[in-house]
């Protein structure tokens, strides 16, 4: 008669707690004829932004210093943000933006111009202040870029 | 009086015009482009905005941005200088649009003075003489060469809209004017976008004599005499002069009264300067430049009146009004324009760092200028870099302070006129002061 082992069911729920409470989604063991398979599966809460912190995450580790610049205003005018102060969609420091989204308004002679993103990046720090005059090649946004300009 | 006024301009008139506003308590807003960052204008204005690119059209030309740039600070008037946008029509339309009061004449006057056929008319009408010539615009070579018979030969045919030597020809005989008026017409066409050209005698060895006029816009105006500024190279002036030594009182007092009637007509308000050719004791009206001349601060130093006050005064409404017997014209004033240029050379620009600059100094001796030692003068724009003006109770006075004046001048690192304009004072043609037009090519 095979000789078999009884399983120590007291290490599997040992194991399985440990595994509640890592961030591991599959566990896969075998010893000798036994096998537990173990997968984990549960609601990821995702919070705004976190697909561009994602991709920020994925954009630093090729990022050197050289890649911070500055996106500057093209006209003479009157800075504001593209969303109120209290808006949850205003740019904010570690924001990215895309290419051809509007950054930030600017109004000039009593038009509205649009700052559009001139290239993939990664907002370091917002530099301009709702209301406040700004002047040709002013910097609006410090940001790292991917290849620069 | 205003509170702030915008200085649409660069270099030692923007310096200028600053210098007269911190004077009369107003305060200013200097523009600037990239490539004059450290321009000593943008330094001196109480408050600087940055208005584009290093390209004149970007920047000094580009009117949003100093519109903008002018309602942002609040500043109530916009005083433009010479060149850039101080005879542009469309300017002063939009300054009027945005409650901007424009330094200058009214854009009527403008428009009028800038049509050359127009302007002649107007002066026909102020008693002013001008030269004998087709009345407007030429129908056809027929008619061109119809009053080119009447007039005699040689004869110029002009754009009516142009400037700069484009759109003209001259011609010595009928079969000339022929073959020439259809050249005229589409270099007219393709420069200015007009093309109505209109025909004038010629010209051939004249002085360039101008008068500054000042008007309140109200009809009033006075003269302030005459300017020589015959030495020239390409319809550039180099050296200017105050009084015009060959002529005499009557001479001057009637060209001058001519002048101050058609700015009296044409209700002309501020600074502005009719030009004349003059020839064998003959005055020939040219154009009029609806603005302040590079050459004013010889007037100044004569009549002892500071000309861009003047027209900040009349401006705002607060001049105590122009009264001609204010104005006496006293001693000799002589200004020669230091240019970023190799004089023995061409004349070819220079830029780059000015390494060092000793300017010159004394009794009378003014130099107008936005460059210091370390300034890098950048290729962008003209190349004048500052005005040395002299005052001398004569005119051998003035010549002795110019030469000690430009024998001290110094300016290391870049090529100047200097060494030119001290090749004119001993020129014993500009010496005799009957010089014309045409005494670089012939003598120097």
């Amino acid at each position: 008669m095979k000789d078999e082992k009884k399983i120590d069911t007291k290490l599997i729920e040992s194991l399985l707690k440990n595994f509640a409470e890592s961030s591991v989604t599959k566990l896969s063991l075998k010893q000798d004829i036994m096998e537990i398979k173990a997968k984990k599966s549960s609601k990821v809460l995702y919070k705004r932004n976190t697909v561009i912190q994602h991709e920020k995450t994925e954009y630093n580790n090729e990022m050197t210093k050289t890649n911070t610049t500055f996106i500057e205003s093209d006209r003479v005018g009157r800075y504001f943000s593209v969303n109120p102060p209290d808006s949850p969609n205003r740019i904010k420091n570690g924001d990215f933006i895309s290419k051809g989204n509007k950054i930030a308004n600017i109004v000039s002679m009593n038009v509205v111009y649009d700052v559009i993103a001139p290239f993939d990046a990664v907002i370091i720090q917002c530099l301009g202040e709702d209301g406040k005059m700004i002047e040709y090649g002013q910097a609006l946004f410090e940001v790292e870029a991917n290849g620069g300009k | 009086m205003f509170k702030k006024i915008l200085i649409a301009n660069r270099g030692e008139i923007a310096v200028r015009i600053i210098r007269a506003c911190k004077e009369l308590g107003i305060k200013t807003v200097a523009v600037y482009s990239k490539a004059d960052r450290d321009s000593y204008h943008r330094m001196l204005a109480d408050e600087a905005v940055c208005i584009g690119e290093a390209s004149s059209i970007d920047s000094y030309l580009y009117i949003p941005n100093i519109i903008s740039a002018c309602e942002l600070t609040k500043a109530e008037a916009i005083h433009p200088g010479y060149g850039f946008l101080s005879e542009n029509q469309n300017f002063v339309e939009i300054c009027q649009a945005h409650g901007i009061k424009f330094i200058g004449p009214s854009l009527t006057t403008m428009l009028s003075m800038s049509d050359k056929a127009m302007a002649k008319k107007l002066a026909k009408d102020a008693g002013v003489p001008v030269l004998p010539g087709s009345e407007g615009a030429l129908k056809d070579s027929a008619q061109a060469r119809m009053i080119a018979d009447e007039i005699g030969y040689p004869v110029i045919i002009k754009a009516s809209f142009g400037g700069g030597g484009k759109g003209m020809r001259i011609a010595n005989t009928g079969d000339e004017v022929e073959y020439y008026f259809e050249i005229a017409q589409n270099e007219a066409l393709s420069s200015f976008g007009n093309s109505d050209v209109y025909i004038e005698k010629f010209v051939t060895n004249p002085k360039h004599v101008e008068i500054q006029i000042l008007g309140d816009g109200k009809g009033n105006a006075v003269y302030l005499y005459e300017r020589d500024c015959s030495v020239q190279r390409k319809h550039q002036k180099l050296v200017e002069e105050s009084p015009c030594i060959v002529l005499n009182n009557k001479q001057r007092l009637e060209i001058s009264k001519a002048a101050r009637d058609l700015a009296a007509m044409i209700k002309y308000e501020g600074a502005g300067t009719l030009e004349f050719l003059f020839e064998n004791n003959n005055f020939y009206f040219m154009e009029m430049n609806t603005r302040l001349q590079v050459e004013h601060p010889v007037t100044e130093m004569v009549c002892g009146i500071d000309l861009v006050k003047e027209q900040i005064l009349i401006a705002c409404g607060e001049h105590k009004g122009l009264d001609q017997n204010n104005i006496i014209q006293k001693g000799h004033a002589i200004e020669c324009r230091i240019n970023a240029e190799d004089a023995f050379n061409g004349f070819l620009p220079d830029a780059g760092k000015i390494e060092e600059l000793l300017i010159p100094g004394g009794f009378n001796i003014r130099v107008d200028t936005f460059v210091y030692t370390g300034f890098t003068i950048p290729s962008h724009y003209d190349s004048m870099i500052a005005k040395l003006i002299v005052y001398g109770k004569d005119r051998e006075e003035a010549i002795l302070k110019m030469k000690s004046a430009l024998s001290e001048f110094k300016v290391e690192g870049i090529s100047t006129t200097i060494p030119f304009h001290i090749k004119i004072m001993e020129n014993s043609e500009f010496l005799s002061g009957k010089y014309t037009t045409r005494l670089l090519e012939q003598n120097i």
